[in-house]
């Protein structure tokens, strides 16, 4: 079955890379995205049906963790792919893209889907930074598709950026490698999650810190950790909407998740005090980092950049801070951010296609212009930026509560402080969008159609889980949380 | 045998930073995974503790980084770099100096100290990092998008090295994987500088500068 998961995306891509025309790629990349969202709902509740890791083959592997991303790529992933539709028929209809190449761009879609699946359910960590990498170079096409001159800027920079970054993250695999050869003879499980994690505790300690703080440095990279994130607007605001909303929404949650591996190996070795507080500190200084670039900023995509920036801070630091109420909140903050950034993401991007701007100032009326995508944009960015009754309200209280019981009243005020401020910046530029005059030049009006339904669904199940958790859900989560804090993982 | 193969490794690493030719840039890369194959192949064939499958990588470096990479990089540089040479940002003599500053910190501090829990004798360890700090260097002191290719193919190179010296080596699915990735991301980014040689007209990442804030 989790063979099928990668094997469907990829020939969808190959189907789309054939030469067959509009409606027929149109007709496949719906297929293909359909189908992969159901294998990959099905294999995410593989290991709470199991009731533990489950694994194909020798190089594939679903535990609890992966579950998680694997549900959050199967929704946002086939969301996205679904949106592209349309978003595209829009450019074609203004002549940005050119009609052949809307096949290569379903294809480099479900290929990057592809690349994303397989880092999360390789058993093996060196295979997983292949996969990664691999994301990075698929990525960095559907980045500069437009081939405008900032779009070509943008796909450079973030492919030469990430690619060196990843170099250090592959240092640290070496160091892990050399670690486990001690105790682990063969080979070809040295690397191997499953069989490495229940030997953690007698891997060297101050071998792993090393690893570790290489691994946080190359993959943090990549997950737009504040000083190293540099590529991270650039790309976001230059790539095709739906590519944007993938980057955000799962991308960075990938790198994440390789982060987060390695913390729980370095815990399980050398205790998570060392781990636990670096995760701590790239948390903070990623939220805190972002602030003056939100509240500066004149481009409506930058914007919800930095926003991912800050998010991801909140969800490292999370992780860091451990135990039972960390791991939730961090888990739920993951969830929540994916699918609230990836809707923010695609209807600022049809408002954006519609005013032909991506510029704040120039964005006015968006209520008038466009009523039920506009409405759609103004509930995600309440719901980004932490109101009630959406989901991420619960997890960032959460991670707001652990904050203040492990790190003491100064980091829980200075975490709230910056989500205070953060929620005052992006309703600022929401209001100047909003309620605001459309200029003349524009007329407004839609109908509802099928894209704002597929809108609607993520924006639904973050209210949902905000104001009722579902007992079915509470459990899986526990599972979760009780498959990361198994090791003492707890700070 | 191994010290006389890491030994010319490391120059070529310190003579790449010396010019400003593409060619020699390219001919200097070649070299360098040469003496990474015949690393590979010597202790595939004569070290008792190296498994076979060194035979398989140092086989596969010598097609693949030898012989496949340097000839699209030729081909690309035809077609993409002017002059055939490129801007830098810090004179040759003074990056060389700069690469040997590198090299010495390497030996007297990254190993020693920082990494001292890594313990491998011989000089391949430092070695291998210097030249992954000489390729991150390359891709500052050079103006290029092309260089900056070139930067990232002697990381790689450095961190094969590095591979080696720790551990003999990766397991083999690992190794075959990176050099997929290495091969797709070269073509990638050679596509790329294709597009900003053809959009702007130069390879200067000088005019890369308009995404701010």
């Amino acid at each position: 079955m989790l063979y099928l998961l990668l094997l469907i995306p990829l020939l969808t891509a190959v189907a789309c890379l054939l030469p067959l025309g509009i409606r027929s790629w149109e007709r496949i990349n719906v297929m293909g995205a359909l189908m992969t969202g159901v294998a990959g709902l099905y294999c995410s509740l593989m290991p709470f049906r199991a009731g533990g890791g489950t694994r194909a083959g020798s190089f594939l592997f679903i535990d609890e963790f992966s579950a998680v991303l694997v549900f959050v790529i199967s929704v946002v992933g086939t969301i996205c792919c679904l949106y592209t539709v349309g978003y595209l028929r829009l450019d074609r209809e203004s002549k940005e893209v050119a009609e052949g190449k809307t096949g290569r761009f379903f294809g480099l879609l479900h290929l990057f889907v592809a690349t994303m699946y397989l880092a999360v359910l390789a058993d093996n960590l060196g295979v997983m930074w292949v996969a990664i990498e691999g994301t990075t170079i698929v990525s960095a096409l559907l980045v500069g598709f437009y081939g405008s001159r900032q779009a070509l800027e943008a796909a450079w920079k973030y492919i030469v950026i990430c690619t060196v970054g990843i170099s250090f993250a592959m240092l640290g695999i070496i160091l892990t490698f050399y670690a486990a050869s001690g105790i682990l003879a063969s080979d070809e499980i040295r690397l191997s999650w499953s069989f490495l994690y229940p030997m953690a505790a007698r891997l060297d300690p101050l071998l792993m810190k090393l690893a570790f703080i290489f691994v946080l440095v190359g993959y943090g990279t990549k997950a737009g950790l504040f000083p190293l994130h540099t590529w991270l607007p650039d790309a976001h605001s230059q790539a095709p909407s739906p590519v944007s909303a993938l980057l955000s929404g799962v991308l960075l949650n990938c790198a994440i998740y390789a982060i987060i591996r390695f913390h729980l190996l370095t815990s399980a070795s050398a205790g998570s005090n060392f781990s636990g507080k670096l995760l701590v500190v790239f948390g903070l200084m990623s939220m805190a980092g972002a602030l003056p670039f939100i509240l500066v900023q004149k481009d409506i995509k930058r914007l919800l950049a930095y926003s991912s920036v800050e998010h991801v801070g909140i969800i490292v630091l999370g992780f860091g801070l451990g135990g039972a109420l960390g791991y939730t909140g961090a888990l739920l903050h993951l969830v929540n951010h994916a699918l609230g950034k990836s809707v923010l993401f695609l209807s600022a991007g049809t408002l954006a296609q519609k005013y032909h701007s991506k510029l704040i100032p120039r964005m006015k009326g968006i209520g008038q212009l466009l009523p039920v995508t506009a409405t759609v944009f103004m509930a995600s960015l309440l719901a980004i930026g932490g109101a009630p009754p959406f989901g991420l309200f619960i997890s960032e209280l959460d991670v707001a509560s652990r904050g203040f019981q492990a790190g003491g009243m100064g980091l829980g005020f200075v975490f709230l402080m910056i989500i205070a401020v953060v929620f005052a910046g992006l309703i600022y530029f929401a209001g100047k969008m909003y309620f605001s005059d459309l200029p003349t030049r524009l007329t407004g009006g839609e109908r509802f159609s099928a894209s704002h339904l597929l809108l609607l669904l993520p924006l639904g199940l973050l209210i949902l889980q905000g104001i009722y958790m579902p007992g079915s859900v509470q459990y899986f989560l526990f599972r979760v949380v009780s498959f990361m804090t198994a090791s003492g993982g707890v700070y | 045998m191994i010290g006389y193969l890491t030994l010319v490794f490391l120059i070529t690493g310190l003579l790449m930073l010396g010019g400003r030719a593409v060619s020699r840039s390219i001919a200097l890369l070649a070299a360098q995974s040469l003496v990474l194959s015949m690393i590979a192949f010597y202790l595939g064939l004569w070290d008792a503790k190296a498994s076979w499958h060194m035979l398989v990588v140092g086989g596969l470096t010598l097609v693949i980084k030898v012989i496949v990479l340097p000839w699209i990089l030729y081909r690309l540089a035809d077609r993409v770099v002017k002059y055939h040479e490129v801007p830098l940002s810090i004179g040759p003599g003074l990056s060389m100096l700069t690469g040997v500053l590198l090299v010495g910190l390497t030996y007297s501090y990254v190993v020693p100290v920082l990494l001292k829990e890594v313990q491998v004798g011989g000089q391949m360890f430092p070695v291998a990092l210097s030249a992954v700090l000489l390729g991150c260097f390359f891709m500052i002191s050079r103006r290029s998008a092309f260089n900056q290719l070139i930067g990232i193919v002697m990381m790689e190179n450095g961190l094969f090295l590095c591979a080696i010296a720790i551990n003999g080596g990766m397991p083999l699915i690992l190794e075959l994987g990176i050099f997929f990735d290495l091969l797709v991301g070269v073509l990638v980014m050679g596509v790329f500088t294709n597009r900003i040689r053809g959009t702007f007209d130069t390879l200067d990442t000088k005019v890369l500068n308009k995404l701010k804030g």
